[in-house]
């Protein structure tokens, strides 16, 4: 190590998706990091299915890559299956998934953080450590101490985590895991305001018990679309999915078995995720559906576990074998591991900046669930820029923002400290305002510069950055410069408008959206480059029009919601603005109109009083 | 407050209170009402005085006013912006509160009202609603496709939904001629050869004597207008010189002036006599003019109405026939879209009629989000500053 073993800059808590994008991000910008975590072994733990991106969290994927973060790369290291989401659809919301191999995941993340000479310390951190306020550091449950500058917490679901199986309810952070308790004290301790998620996960199921024969196969693309730009080749052999499907058997169970879910008797207080819902809620809920799908997802090539995505669930154990053996194909299924619901404390990120420090806690920031999202991908996002401001506020650096309409982040993060959570919060594309403009495929060309300057992006993936960016551009150039009348494209085979226009060849792949080949294939001056970068420009070309329209809305809303509110804009009375809004602004302090906008309830004439009172701070002159 | 007319009355009660200046003096005896925050048109506690109108009295008030702190003359139109701020109208309301002031005629005041109590905002909120609902569909088609419970294609439905959507939309923005007609007036020209009676006709509408008329063919030269409230609808009637070939190079002009008056006008009154008769057809006349035969009681003739000034007879079917001929234009719609208003229902149309042709899901969305957009701005929802600015500078001062 390179200083103290004991004194680091920056401390990372937690070895989960965002604990181990923060301590590497904090690691790439030269600060000198620790990982506190239970268990080394334990580090790239998938806890919940065993897959990587999809739509929207792709698009976190892929800017995480950008930033020349891990996850990325890790995906495409264990992946074992491929699917392109959404791809008759355009490429704005196109969303490449993989399935991994648990233990490949586990070990290419053990690997890169060793590679990186990244100290993990085995323990519980169980206190924060502040000297007049300020983090110094944490305290270790055998009552050691590290201090540091920063303290980065990813606590996942550990804190004050309870496990629900049935009626039965154990204190626990992930099964196997204990919960963090005298943490979660420490952190109420702080004045934010915390609340309770919960969230689930099926059984698992034992390979070698499941009839094959019997289920339908979903095979992996043949020609896959990888997560990470560094990407060129398939690592692992690729597996196939089974597909099957509940029937009206398995809805009676689950009905009968009601009133010993957790999720009914109350047991749960915490909201759950509207969008995954469990078993038992989609059989409440949607009680005219005669199925529901499943899709049955080995956990690695060598590995005899099944994932059945689908079937999240806290019924009692029993119940839940019962209900599993209802299921085509299922009939003589053997359950490895029980399915449970786990519930957890989050902090309301209205305590948090955009950068995820905790203004609370000077050199404190937090990532991941502890902020109320869900997915891997969301707290990797979240650990990146978590780790990276970390870092940067330890070594006396500015913190970087990314925007809302440069990075899925971006929106990501905006969204949680300005509006709040209700429920767990997962990525959507229709969540971005700027969807046609951030796409997966310029995840680079939006990020990795901004990376480069933030220290976050280091040489290798600097120099192929800079090439895939001048080979864009030359083809961009030869495609822009290729003009030619109506008559001569259509000399050459084209159904082009006969109205006297030249048009360059890039006009036509956005107006007319041809393929780069097409054109390629009619005229020698078209450079051939590869398949990827082609596909690109098409992306550009095709949403060039409204990304246009987009940009010059987004410029006047930005001028308009970066104004300053006034100091105290809380405490006006007799303004017009509704109680609601008052000690909404009371607990949040927005410090910009943009802000105030974001959060929930702020109705449009609170914003137009919330504007006037930013050109003036009194209404007219006395 | 209480310096200047004692102690206040409790709220929403009106009283009578002495006014006085800061020596005691009395300046007037003014009904007092106050209001209580959230109570109020701007949703400020407000004090009104009610004060006798006579010039002197009310600059005395203004005077003493001034001179107490925190006081200022309100600038125009700023009691309805602070109105919309604390958002007790929006700004669709805040226009036709504009009109509503400034009605003179029953169908102004009945239109301007519709608007007030929110029709038109109504209409546009359900309009908003309806996109936001098939955004959710093609967002669920796009974010969820992965999930078995939601279709991987959009219904084929909603092409036309749009259509059929963007069709309303347009309905509404082309009510703004007849809207902006029924604001600023409609156009009514008097079109006839000369000394055919027009000038004594417009008279006798106008219930004064504006034009001169005499029985020297060519008396009006100049176009002559006048406001007339035509059975409630507005309207503006244009007297004119009377149509002949001359050599006089003034009347001339009055000729050219008359035509290019007759041909801008919403309705045209072509007008003959007995001893004043067209040679062939006029020129100007288009569908639905009403042709008027004049001077009735010196001889009877061919017209959709006869008139007789001089006897009083017909003057009332005219007015009842041009009444109806305009009303035929008004909109089915009970509320009409301002010239403001109208522009953005016209982008949201083609922006939705454009959508309605796309197949990509996302780019679909991207036309019914700016859509639901631009009709957040008819209602005046955020980003609006420009357009307050725009709206209320109709006002002139207080409300």
């Amino acid at each position: 190590m390179k200083r103290s073993d004991r004194s680091f800059d920056v401390i990372i808590v937690g070895g989960g998706h965002a604990g181990v994008e923060a301590a590497l991000a904090a690691n790439r910008l030269g600060a000198h990091v620790a990982l506190v975590t239970h268990r080394f072994a334990a580090l790239g733990e998938m806890s919940c299915n065993p897959a990587i991106g999809g739509i929207g969290k792709s698009h976190l994927v892929r800017e995480i890559d950008a930033l020349d973060g891990m996850m990325a790369a890790a995906g495409d290291a264990a992946a074992i299956h491929y699917r392109l989401l959404n791809r008759s659809k355009g490429p704005a919301v196109q969303g490449p998934r993989t399935q991994s191999d648990r233990a490949l995941y586990r070990a290419f993340v053990q690997r890169f953080i060793q590679r990186a000479g990244l100290p993990v310390i085995e323990g519980e951190a169980v206190d924060l450590l502040q000297d007049a306020g300020r983090i110094a550091g944490v305290e270790l449950a055998d009552g050691s101490r590290l201090s540091s500058r920063a303290v980065v917490l990813t606590t996942g679901t550990f804190l004050r985590g309870v496990l629900h199986v049935g009626l039965r309810r154990s204190e626990g952070g992930r099964i196997r895991d204990a919960a963090s308790v005298r943490l979660a004290d420490r952190i109420r301790d702080l004045g934010v305001s915390i609340g309770r998620l919960k969230t689930g996960t099926p059984p698992r199921l034992d390979r070698r018990s499941i009839d094959w024969g019997r289920i339908a196969r979903q095979d992996t693309d043949a020609e896959p679309v990888f997560l990470s730009f560094l990407t060129n080749r398939i690592e692992n052999a690729q597996i196939s999915c089974g597909v099957t499907g509940t029937t009206a058997g398995t809805h009676e169970i689950v009905r009968a078995g009601l009133s010993e879910s957790p999720l009914f008797s109350g047991a749960i207080t915490g909201t759950g995720p509207r969008y995954c819902p469990s078993i038992e809620d989609k059989v409440h809920r949607f009680a005219d559906r005669s199925s529901h799908q499943i899709f049955l997802e080995p956990e690695g090539l060598e590995s005899d576990l099944v994932y059945p995505n689908g079937i999240s669930t806290s019924l009692p154990e029993a119940t839940q074998q019962e209900m599993v053996r209802s299921i085509p194909g299922l009939e003589d299924a053997r359950i490895v591991t029980p399915g449970y619901a786990i519930e957890y404390d989050y902090v309301d990120p209205h305590a948090l900046s955009h950068d995820l420090a905790c203004p609370a806690a000077p050199g404190l920031f937090l990532a991941g669930q502890i902020n109320g999202t869900t997915g891997y991908e969301e707290a990797a996002a979240q650990g990146l820029v978590a780790g990276l401001n970390a870092a940067r506020f330890a070594l006396g650096r500015e913190s970087v923002i990314l925007r809302r309409d440069q990075a899925y982040i971006g929106v990501l993060i905006d969204d949680l400290v300005t509006k709040g959570v209700s429920e767990p919060y997962r990525m959507f594309t229709s969540r971005s305002e700027h969807r046609l403009a951030m796409r997966p495929d310029n995840a680079d060309q939006r990020l990795t510069p901004v990376g480069r300057d933030a220290g976050c992006v280091g040489e290798g993936r600097w120099r192929a950055f800079c090439a895939k960016r001048e080979a864009l551009s030359a083809l961009r150039d030869a495609l822009s410069r290729h003009r030619r009348s109506p008559g001569e494209w259509q000399a050459l085979g084209l159904a082009v408008r006969g109205d006297g226009v030249r048009r360059s060849a890039y006009d036509l792949v956005s107006q007319q959206r041809l393929r780069v080949r097409e054109i390629r294939a009619l005229t020698s001056d078209i450079p051939c480059t590869e398949t990827v970068l082609e596909e690109q420009i098409e992306a550009e070309a095709l949403y060039a029009p409204y990304v246009r329209s987009e940009s010059a809305r987004s410029e006047l809303a930005g001028s308009d919601m970066t104004r300053v509110l006034p100091e105290g804009i809380a405490e006006l009375t007799g303004s017009g603005l509704s109680n609601e809004v008052l000690n909404r602004l009371r607990n949040h302090r927005p410090r910009t109109l943009g802000e105030a906008a974001a959060m929930e309830g702020v109705t449009p004439a609170a914003l137009e009083i919330l504007r006037a009172h930013s050109l003036r701070s009194l209404p007219g002159p006395a | 407050m209480r310096s200047l007319a004692g102690d206040l009355p409790r709220a929403r009660y009106m009283a009578l209170r002495t006014l006085r200046d800061m020596d005691g003096e009395p300046i007037d005896q003014a009904l007092v009402v106050r209001f209580l925050e959230d109570a109020s048109f701007t949703g400020e506690r407000v004090v009104e005085l009610h004060l006798h109108g006579g010039r002197a009295t009310v600059s005395r008030v203004l005077r003493e006013l001034a001179a107490l702190p925190g006081l200022r003359m309100a600038e125009p139109g700023e009691f309805t912006r602070r109105a919309v701020h604390a958002g007790r109208m929006d700004l669709a309301q805040a226009e036709s509160l504009a009109d509503l002031i400034d009605a003179e005629t029953e169908m102004q005041r009945a239109q301007a009202l519709a608007l007030l109590n929110g029709e038109l905002s109504r209409k546009v909120a359900l309009w908003r609603e309806r996109l936001i609902e098939a955004l959710a569909t093609i967002e669920a088609s796009i974010d969820f496709s992965d999930e078995a419970d939601v279709p991987e294609t959009v219904g084929s439905g909603l092409d036309r939904a749009f259509v059929a959507l963007a069709d309303e939309f347009s309905g509404l923005s082309a009510t703004r001629s007849f809207g902006r007609s029924l604001r600023e007036g409609f156009t009514v020209a008097i079109v006839g050869p000369p000394n055919a009676g027009k000038s004594t006709l417009l008279n006798r509408m106008a219930g004064e004597d504006v034009a001169i008329s005499s029985p020297v063919p060519g008396t009006t030269r100049d176009l002559i207008r006048v406001q007339v409230d035509m059975l409630g609808l507005p309207v503006w009637l244009v007297d004119t010189a009377g149509l002949r070939d001359t050599e006089d190079q003034i009347e001339s002009i009055g000729v050219a002036r008359a035509r290019a008056a007759a041909a801008a006008a919403d309705l045209r009154l072509l007008v003959e006599s007995a001893d004043a008769r067209w040679t062939g057809e006029p020129a100007q006349a288009s569908e639905g003019d009403i042709r008027v035969w004049l001077k009735a009681d010196i001889g009877v003739g061919r017209g959709d109405v006869s008139v007789s000034v001089r006897e009083d007879k017909g003057v009332d079917q005219l007015r009842q026939a041009i009444f109806d001929r305009l009303q035929l234009r008004a909109p089915a719609s009970s509320v009409m879209a301002t010239e403001r208003q109208a522009a953005h229902l016209d982008r949201a149309a083609s922006l939705l009629r454009i959508g309605a042709f796309e197949n990509r899901p996302e780019i679909v969305a991207e036309h019914v989000r700016q859509a639901a957009r631009e009709l957040e701005l008819v209602v005046g929802a955020v980003d609006v500053e420009q357009v307050l600015d725009d709206v209320f500078s109709r006002f002139c001062i207080g409300k």
